[in-house]
């Protein structure tokens, strides 16, 4: 017995081609440039490959656009505010599929960041003013097995370590600790995976450079999870909990190299309208003692519409002088009238931070839309 | 990477499609099980692999709920959505699909097993945060489901669909408005995963 084949619909998919734009004007950026563009030209060909027979009800491909615009406000700079960060991009997921059984997926998440004063943003930028394009989540998950109990990944996934696992993050105001507890939220490398009786597992080695593949000074990174298994990832995250461990030569943003170790404990777990959740790791940084923790507490309408939290996150490292500690409390809300669009409202104070910085509040407004 | 000049142009016009857009558009990509695994293992433990299967759910589904059940059904959930299909060696054993029902707080997703002839096999909670969860995931209520198609679930409600009718041992009245909601959503499902899949499912149970 068998079900029928599936047969699919010829497409083009024009928008990738402009990943070559990052060839153009900076040299110095060639060789990552062009490895970027192959790995993202395949992975589009292998999502957006055309094959025989149109039948637009199984062609296994979902794909979004996702515009996002971003104010942030700092009310403690020398610098012009409100900055703004500008976003649009494809994400799209196809499966393929043999006979009897799915052999892979493929997930792709390209975006244009714009960004214009923008004091607080990710390294791989070159000024306050730039536009970037980034490759976010994207890989092939070659099902080995079949029976879901051993995949391997290749590609640019989310590293496996903490919340980030069971909780979305990907273009959402609301953020967690790894990009500063580990120095890399995303990471170029391969990984194996897999759910066993009840548990879902996650491994990946990588290039240790994050957003962009960078290999000056040969960082690299090596994360690992196992949790309960929630067979999805979400806003406010399915419940459950996990163990995780890091080691890695990670590469700083002024391209020195940082030496972590880490291990981490989180959980989720819900009460009637309110969602509580934690992490905390522990291990080294550059032979540091460090301890790294977020607290939050979330409340969802009855609707489900309409989502308010409010985090804790703490870093604390013991400096050559001592430790040191860096607090900052983060509330926020989130409106989703439709699936479609998101408002997003963030105020996030520090409390505390590292060395002579001086204390800031950022508060940021978001306008979403998928599509 | 840019000029300044061109960044804002690009600003600008990423600003100008952000805000040109239309309010109500369809083709989400929207998916409440993207890794089945769990399900399927728990599910099926004898299975040895797993095909998926989309199929895109447009607005004429209204019309073929509205003629098949007795309830006025708010569906908004257009777009693809995914089947799965377990299968034993060469053998389709049985099919896992999730739907999300409106809750008390929130959505309340159910991922649902069925039989080849779409009777109902098994379901379980994925996400739900009532307390009333657990009195259904009962053993006692799952068997009662067990093997109902259409016909057979419709005499758990009322006439109109709204209501839970029947009285199963140790499930306490509070949870019989979840309880409804539970047979409701087995009710969808089935006309959902007959329209959009059934060409193919009647060549699985040849």
């Amino acid at each position: 017995m068998q079900l029928r084949d599936s047969v699919h619909s010829e497409r083009a998919f024009t928008g990738i081609a402009n990943a070559n734009n990052c060839l153009q004007p900076a040299k110095k950026n060639r060789v990552n440039c062009k490895a970027l563009c192959v790995s993202v030209t395949v992975l589009a060909w292998l999502l957006f490959a055309p094959v025989s027979r149109a039948q637009s009800w199984d062609d296994k491909l979902r794909w979004t656009i996702d515009f996002s615009s971003r104010l942030q406000y700092l009310t403690n700079t020398s610098g012009s505010n409100p900055g703004q960060f500008n976003s649009v991009g494809v994400d799209a997921f196809r499966v393929f599929s043999s006979r009897y059984r799915d052999v892979a997926t493929v997930n792709l998440q390209i975006n244009l960041w714009c960004i214009n004063n923008l004091e607080r943003r990710p390294g791989f930028f070159d000024g306050p003013d730039d536009c970037q394009l980034v490759t976010k989540a994207s890989f092939v998950n070659f099902a080995i097995r079949g029976d879901g109990k051993f995949n391997l990944l290749v590609g640019h996934p989310e590293l496996p370590f903490g919340l980030e696992v069971p909780v979305s993050t990907n273009q959402t105001l609301r953020q967690l600790t790894n990009p500063r507890d580990l120095g890399l939220k995303l990471d170029w490398g391969v990984g194996a995976n897999g759910t066993i009786g009840g548990y879902h597992y996650a491994t990946t080695v990588g290039r240790g450079s994050g957003v962009k593949y960078k290999d000056s000074n040969n960082p690299y990174s090596i994360t690992a999870r196992i949790g309960k298994a929630t067979d999805t990832q979400s806003y406010l995250g399915a419940p459950g909990f996990g163990v995780s461990g890091f080691y890695g030569d990670v590469l700083t943003r002024v391209g020195s190299i940082s030496n972590r170790w880490r291990l981490g404990l989180d959980g989720i777990f819900y009460r009637g309208g309110f969602g509580f959740m934690g992490q905390l790791s522990v291990g080294k940084t550059d032979s540091m003692d460090t301890i790294n923790g977020l607290a939050e507490v979330n409340a969802v309408t009855r609707s489900a519409n309409s989502v308010g939290y409010f985090q804790l996150r703490s870093f604390n490292q013991d400096f050559s002088t001592g430790w040191q500690d860096a607090w900052s409390a983060v509330a926020g809300m989130r409106f989703t009238p439709d699936t479609h669009w998101a408002l997003s409202f963030q105020l996030e104070h520090e409390l505390s931070v590292f060395g002579a910085r001086t204390e800031q509040t950022i508060i940021d407004l978001q306008l979403r839309y998928r599509k | 990477m840019f000029s300044k000049r061109l960044s804002h142009l690009i600003h600008l016009g990423m600003l100008a499609v952000l805000i040109g857009l239309p309010f109500k558009l369809h083709a989400v990509a929207y998916c409440a099980l993207r890794d089945p695994m769990l399900a399927i293992q728990t599910f099926y433990p004898g299975f040895t692999s797993y095909r998926s299967y989309l199929g895109v759910v447009g607005p004429d589904l209204r019309r073929v709920l509205d003629e098949t059940l007795p309830y006025q059904l708010h569906f908004n959930e257009f777009g693809k959505h995914t089947l799965y299909v377990a299968y034993a060696g060469e053998k389709a054993i049985g099919l896992v699909h999730a739907r999300s029902e409106k809750g008390d707080w929130g959505l309340d997703e159910i991922v649902w097993s069925f039989n080849m002839d779409l009777t109902v096999r098994d379901f379980r909670f994925q996400r739900s945060r009532s307390r009333w969860k657990d009195n259904l995931q009962d053993e006692v209520f799952k068997q009662a489901l067990r093997g109902k198609g259409i016909e057979g679930l419709l005499q758990f409600l009322d006439a109109d669909g709204s209501k839970f009718s029947k009285q199963i041992s140790g499930l306490p009245p509070e949870a019989e408005k979840l309880a409804a909601t539970v047979v409701r959503s087995a009710l969808n499902t089935i006309v959902v995963t007959e329209y959009v899949w059934g060409d193919r499912l009647q060549v699985g149970r040849e």
